[in-house]
């Protein structure tokens, strides 16, 4: 028996994951056990989790696969220096001391760390990666596709921004790359900060943003910042942004472009700032079809997967997988950093080892159901110490009273099986409500979810129904692709409510399932399936039979700048510090107006704006 | 603060001395700058991976 268990840390969203012959066991971010958003720290708790998922010791795993290689990462940063001198010291003087005290010996610190898990045993030897391996190699291996196309897409890794690898049976080859600087991940990033929010977790706000907005700049995007070839391929404008040499995303060029200097976070969105995320959006969603139908003519290879954070675009995947020519895609849902622990994992088992691949005709990944789960006997026992009022009770009982709060508007936290690894909760760790509700976007938004109200949320779908409410009969398991309300249930639009602008888009009722439904009719769809989700399945099943409507809102449960609850602490805590009416945890339910009001705490000061 | 103070001071000593002459020759001497501007005379931006690049090698970290 072969375990290999893959790393990724020390930039952001660190992680771990285990493989056992090949077949991925356990897989978890660290900022679910640690409380800390994106953390970036060695990932003990997700290694030590997964270890005791498979109850496996340290001396048992055959290969340690770290998701990058540093020193090339080193000599990137330095080979940037030399090129931009004598501009850069303010760069240079705050990251050379951090390299030189911790991350040049990234392989030490690495073992150290795994020592202080592993005890007196010996350490396994280390592997290292390279960062848009780790990314091809995790959107490839557990795909459904003997044969495709990987392209993957981040901010930066070693040199690559962009990679181009040809995957077939157990091997991956990489093809081509575009360098440092010239990024779509540092792009965005770009706009995010100019945008006001925070780069490398604010993107996704970005892209909500964007429906609001005309897509008035975006010939200004493409004929000032970024130079595209009919392949798709790019270059930036590198006068324009400050990511190279200083401490800022965009310069003073950039702002003059534009205008106006970058939106100071938390002051008010106007139609400007919506506008310019709608040129972005459309300017990313151009280049990055021509970059997908070049590479469709240039491999002739049908299917195409995605990883790397731009791969998280899920507008740009829907129009990826409907306009590009490729028959069939797969992204990975851990598709930014995290997804890199998986990834490098694989390339050891598979590259490295030469092992062979066996392909799964839905995909290996197991819904992305690879976290800590937790029995109602530990639930109950937890939830004792907690203080709180629960009442146990049997599966069909739990899934009917849900089911019926979820048709009278309740708002649910719903925490059951294993939690989710990657950004999206899938219904393991989820808040849910019903989709039919005019009033539930707003109130989640802002007495839930403590969040900005433009902010938009996502369907989880029968996926046997999922043709008749959405333009869309593609598997969409983990909520990575973005389609149109179908025409049956949308709502058409009085003169009146057409013409409004911006925020007031939002208090429209725009189909039958307005909750679900952004302003510009789409929605970002999580088909649901009974062989991976059986319990989710069944629950959204039972709210159809009392309603007609297959469909119910799922968003991430946690409160904004937090973590996904991880633990039934974590649930209950979340549960008491909002205005969430019902917690179900396994077969356990908690009704809010039963619990003790000395047990609210509001926690929100505990963690940083997003 | 003292300790800041000094580490700034070393690491300008360092970069106005080192990175600064050095950088200024790699971008006279190998046009290092090219990679960093337009080409309206390219085809295409990709870089394709060297046949010896192609196979990575997970032992080593660079």
């Amino acid at each position: 028996m072969t375990y290999i268990l893959g790393i990724s840390a020390f930039y952001h969203d660190s992680a771990a994951c285990l493989l056992k012959d090949g077949e991925i066991i356990a897989a978890a971010q660290e900022e679910r056990f640690t409380r800390k958003k994106h953390d970036s720290g060695f990932p003990s708790h997700a290694i030590r989790y997964c270890l005791d998922e498979a109850n496996v010791k340290m001396e048992d795993i055959a290969y340690v696969c770290f998701y990058d290689k540093p020193l090339l990462k080193f000599k990137r940063l330095i080979q940037t220096y030399l090129d931009f001198a004598p501009d850069g010291f303010r760069s240079f003087r705050k990251a050379i001391p951090l390299w030189v005290r911790e991350k040049l010996f990234q392989k030490q610190n690495v073992i150290r760390a795994l020592k202080e898990i592993g005890g007196q045993g010996p350490v396994p030897e280390i592997l290292f990666s390279e960062h848009h391996l780790s990314h091809a190699a995790s959107a490839f291996y557990p795909s459904p596709f003997e044969e495709a196309v990987v392209l993957t897409l981040d901010g930066v890794g070693e040199w690559a921004t962009t990679s181009v690898m040809l995957g077939k049976g157990s091997k991956l080859t990489p093809e081509k790359d575009i360098h440092f600087p010239h990024s779509l991940g540092l792009l965005y990033s770009a706009f995010t900060y100019y945008l006001g929010f925070k780069v490398n977790s604010g993107e996704y706000k970005v892209m909500g943003l964007a429906p609001y907005g005309r897509p008035q700049y975006k010939d200004l995007i493409l004929d000032h910042l970024v130079d595209v070839k009919e392949d798709g391929s790019f270059r930036m404008d590198m006068s324009y942004f400050g990511y190279c040499t200083g401490l800022k995303m965009t310069n003073a060029k950039f702002d003059e472009l534009f205008g106006a200097p970058a939106r100071k976070s938390e002051t008010q969105i106007t139609q400007r700032e919506m506008d310019i995320a709608a040129s972005l959006q459309a300017a990313l969603e151009e280049i990055l079809l021509k970059m997908t139908k070049n590479l469709y003519q240039t491999y002739k290879i049908p299917n195409l997967c995605l990883a790397g954070g731009v791969a998280l675009n899920c507008v740009a995947n829907g129009k990826i997988l409907k306009e590009s020519g490729f028959k069939d895609i797969w992204i990975q849902p851990a598709a930014g950093d995290a997804g890199g622990a998986l990834g490098a994992a694989q390339a050891g088992y598979h590259l490295h080892l030469g092992h062979p691949r066996t392909v799964h005709t839905s995909d290996s990944m197991k819904g992305a159901y690879l976290g800590p789960v937790f029995s109602d006997e530990q639930i109950i026992e937890r939830l004792k110490a907690q203080g709180a009022v629960f009442e146990a009770m049997s599966q069909s009982e739990m899934l009917d009273q849900t089911a019926k709060a979820l048709a009278d508007e309740k708002v649910i936290g719903w925490f059951n099986g294993r939690m989710e690894f990657g950004p999206r909760a899938l219904g393991g760790r989820s808040i849910i409500g019903d989709a039919r509700s005019s009033k539930m976007q707003s109130m989640l938004n802002l007495k839930i979810k403590y969040r900005e109200s433009f902010r938009p949320f996502a369907p989880s779908v029968l996926r046997e129904d999922m043709p008749d409410w959405f333009d869309l009969d593609h598997d969409s398991p983990y909520m990575l692709l973005v389609e149109q309300v179908s025409a049956a249930h949308k709502k058409p639009m009085s003169e009146e409510e057409s013409g409004r602008f911006g925020i007031d888009k939002l208090n429209v009722a725009r189909s039958d399932i307005p909750a679900v439904t952004h302003v510009d009719y789409s929605a970002r769809i999580q088909s649901v399936h009974k062989n991976t989700n059986p319990l989710y399945h069944a629950l959204i099943s039972r709210f159809k039979e009392l309603t007609g409507c297959p469909v119910i809102i799922n968003t991430s449960f946690n409160i904004r700048g937090e973590p996904i609850v991880c633990t039934p602490e974590d649930a209950f805590r979340c549960f008491m510090g909002t205005q969430m009416d019902m917690l179900v945890l396994g077969n356990v339910i908690l009704y809010k107006e039963k619990q003790d009001r000395n047990l609210v705490q509001d926690y929100r000061a505990d963690f940083d704006l997003d | 603060m003292i300790w800041s103070w000094l580490l700034s001071l070393i690491l300008g000593i360092f970069y106005v001395f080192l990175i600064v002459p050095l950088g200024v020759l790699n971008q006279v001497f190998f046009k290092s700058k090219a990679r960093y501007q337009y080409n309206p005379a390219a085809q295409s931006y990709w870089v394709p991976r060297p046949a010896k690049n192609k196979t990575i090698d997970m032992s080593k970290q660079s």
